[in-house]
């Protein structure tokens, strides 16, 4: 009797393993079958993490996509039909992204993909799209060794870190924006964007007389940044640059304020200071914090305009910088597919599309160059007393800049 | 000087997350010989609890954690239910499968609940300041929070009939049953104090930090950390060896960057296995 009862909870714990698995894998959603007919849906790829640490950014990119395709389908798709998103969690982890993608290439009912978040995943599993000759939109992928491989049916939507930098915080520093910092405190994650961004502010700083006194790359999912906090605080830096993901400056910028250590400036190469979570937990570093970003919610593009109030009316919030990705990435596609004849949407005639037009987007005129990289904006901003956004650069000479330093 | 103290206090927050969740794996170590990889995940829910009441009543934190806590005694009964009743003489691949599978299955019940977006509470950034090094307020809080439960634990073990029973049933559980300990009781009632103990730890997730569905599981190879440096079912050792493994983890992140300090439990479990394996006395003795 005792044996049964064993039994049968070994096989109760073994079915709740099974039915975890599955719940953890619910992003993903079968294709079902496209015939490719004139009014059979057009079936559009998507993976991104919706488990693992950065889940929450990969949620955000989702409902981005999902935002664009709804409003798509809502005013009857493209020449009749419906977009239909194919959707894959890749668990932020670069094996599991190269596995979702080979099932995406395999799936010949798709004749796109829009990518993952993050520079780590997206560069193998877009080496298995290319084999595939699946055309793929990469929203999040701003390490500069994604668009360094030759790769044709590759189409990068981000600007590159470095790219960010140059025309921010750089640009700031060689226009003399803010005063010049003697001492710059580095701190990046274990991640390609945010190294190759950091070897290049290293070798600016360098060349042009800023002492880099500390340079930490940090860990993600770490219950504190205290002691990198603590680093930061005996270097007394004036300027700390960060190239870091929005949970980490969410734990390390309270930390920093907590130890009282407020710097001249905090400059973060990303979306921390515009990520309502981070902004109401960073204290005394919030206020003055500059960000360089390829788009944010005041963003002057009459695009941009359009998207937040319709994406206000739908949700009734303001879109994060990945939810706006998302939708961007859509946007491309979209325009790139409006442009083809009904008969002809197939993966090379799409592939075709990406690489010819220019597109009207919420980052503004994108072209896509080459080796798959997309022209687009990059803005400076810095968050003024109220929470509000001003941007620094690029300037406009009817908008007279007030820079304010962190702790005023 | 300054330095020093700063990582002393930089520990402080660290030691009360790992001292908790130790305290509620010791004991299910201690008693039943299972490691329970599903400890962490206790943590969560109660956390997520203790969430759902400050969102719901707009409650203080340490009020709200009540309710966290409370719900350690749930998530006990759980466990007993699922894991230890059947699985208590079984092989222990089967336990560890099992506690393993509870822990995927407390993250995707969460994960579909609650979803994945990280939450987090607005709690008071002031700090003691002594010597030129900082102590958040709540990090100190903590910490006495964890040294209380520690004590109280070690007083229900070593100083009531109630822990002699508890005792009694991890040293021979049979014998126990022979003289009149009513086991199914005394073990339901070590899962409820296991349970409850790891949802304490729900107060120092939401005050140091976010909230996501597998805060809890990454905490877990720490507080094994922990318990193999203390001693298997050392209760007052936990204290001691939280403190230990927190100060050494702050310490190799402040001196040799962070993702040194991410090796240092490796490098202490190794180092206690191979240097002074009486750590390890109490597993060695209830494998036998």
């Amino acid at each position: 009797m005792k044996h049964y009862a064993f039994g049968r909870w070994v096989m109760l714990s073994a079915a709740a393993t099974v039915f975890a698995m599955v719940l953890a894998a619910c992003g993903s959603s079968g294709s079902g079958s496209g015939s490719g007919s004139a009014h059979s849906p057009i079936y559009i790829g998507a993976y991104m993490p919706l488990s693992g640490v950065t889940a929450p950014e990969g949620q955000e990119l989702l409902a981005g996509y999902k935002f664009g395709v709804s409003q798509v389908n809502a005013t009857g798709g493209i020449h009749g039909r419906k977009l239909v998103l194919v959707t894959k969690d890749d668990a932020g982890n670069p094996t599991t992204s190269a596995s979702v993608a080979q099932e995406l290439g395999n799936d010949s009912s798709v004749v796109a993909v829009l990518g993952t978040f993050g520079s780590g995943t997206a560069i193998p599993s877009s080496a298995v799209l290319e084999k595939a000759g699946v055309p793929n939109i990469q929203p999040f992928a701003s390490a500069p060794q994604i668009v360094s491989r030759g790769f044709k049916y590759l189409f990068n939507a981000y600007p590159l870190s470095t790219y960010i930098d140059d025309l921010s915080i750089i640009k700031c520093l060689q226009t003399s924006c803010i005063s010049k910092p003697k001492t710059v405190a580095l701190v990046y994650d274990d991640d390609p964007f945010s190294i190759a961004a950091a070897q290049q502010f290293q070798a600016y700083a360098k060349s042009n007389g800023i002492s880099v006194v500390t340079s930490q790359k940090i860990e993600d999912a770490q219950p504190s940044y205290l002691s990198t906090a603590t680093v930061l605080k005996n270097t007394k830096a004036d300027l700390v640059w960060m190239a870091v993901y929005d949970d980490e400056a969410a734990l390390l910028m309270p930390e920093m304020s907590q130890l009282s250590y407020v710097p001249k400036y905090v400059y973060t190469d990303g979306s921390e200071l515009i990520d309502p979570p981070v902004v109401s937990a960073a204290g005394k570093l919030t206020v003055g914090g500059l960000s360089g970003l390829g788009w944010y919610p005041g963003s002057p593009v009459a695009e941009s305009a359009a998207f937040m109030t319709a994406y206000k009316a739908k949700e009734h919030t303001a879109p994060t910088l990945e939810e706006a990705g998302g939708y961007q990435a859509v946007e491309v596609l979209v325009q790139a597919l409006e442009s083809l004849p009904a008969s002809d949407i197939n993966r090379n005639a799409v592939r075709n599309a990406l690489a010819s037009k220019t597109f009207s987007t919420i980052y503004g005129q994108v072209k896509f160059a080459k080796d798959g990289q997309g022209t687009s904006q990059v803005f400076l901003i810095q968050v003024e007393p109220g929470l509000k956004q001003q941007v620094i650069l690029p300037t406009s000479p009817s908008v007279p800049k007030t820079i304010t330093y962190l702790g005023q | 000087v300054t330095t020093f103290l700063q990582i002393l206090c930089n520990s402080v927050s660290l030691a009360a997350v790992y001292v908790l969740l130790a305290a509620g794996l010791t004991v299910y170590l201690g008693v039943f010989g299972i490691l329970n990889f599903a400890q962490g995940d206790f943590a969560t829910i109660g956390g997520y609890v203790t969430f759902a009441v400050i969102s719901g009543l707009g409650l203080e934190i340490y009020a709200a954690a009540i309710a966290g806590v409370l719900a350690g005694v749930a998530v006990g009964a759980v466990f007993y239910f699922m894991v230890l009743k059947p699985l208590w003489r079984a092989p222990p691949i089967s336990q560890v499968l099992a506690t393993y599978g509870l822990a995927l299955l407390i993250e995707g019940i969460i994960e579909y609940i609650a979803g994945t977006t990280p939450k987090a509470i607005t709690v008071s950034r002031s700090s003691l300041h002594f010597f030129g090094a900082y102590l958040a307020d709540t990090s100190a809080i903590n910490g006495g929070l964890a040294l209380a439960l520690i004590l109280a634990l070690f007083a229900l073990f070593y100083r009531t009939r109630t822990g002699r029973k508890i005792r009694a049933v991890a040293e021979d559980a049979e014998a126990a049953r022979l003289v009149g300990i009513s086991v199914p009781r005394v073990t339901f009632l070590v899962c409820i104090v296991g349970g409850t103990l790891s949802c304490a730890a729900c107060v120092t997730f939401l005050t140091s930090l976010y909230l996501t569905p597998t805060v809890g599981f990454s905490e877990i190879f720490q507080a094994f950390t922990v318990v193999v440096v203390a001693g298997l079912g050392n209760v007052v050792g936990v204290l001691w060896a939280g403190v230990l493994v927190a100060i050494a983890d702050s310490a190799a992140s402040y001196f040799l960057g962070d993702a040194v300090g991410q090796l240092v439990g490796f490098g202490i479990v190794i180092a206690v296995l191979l240097i002074r394996p009486t750590g390890l006395a109490g597993m060695v003795s209830e494998a036998r």
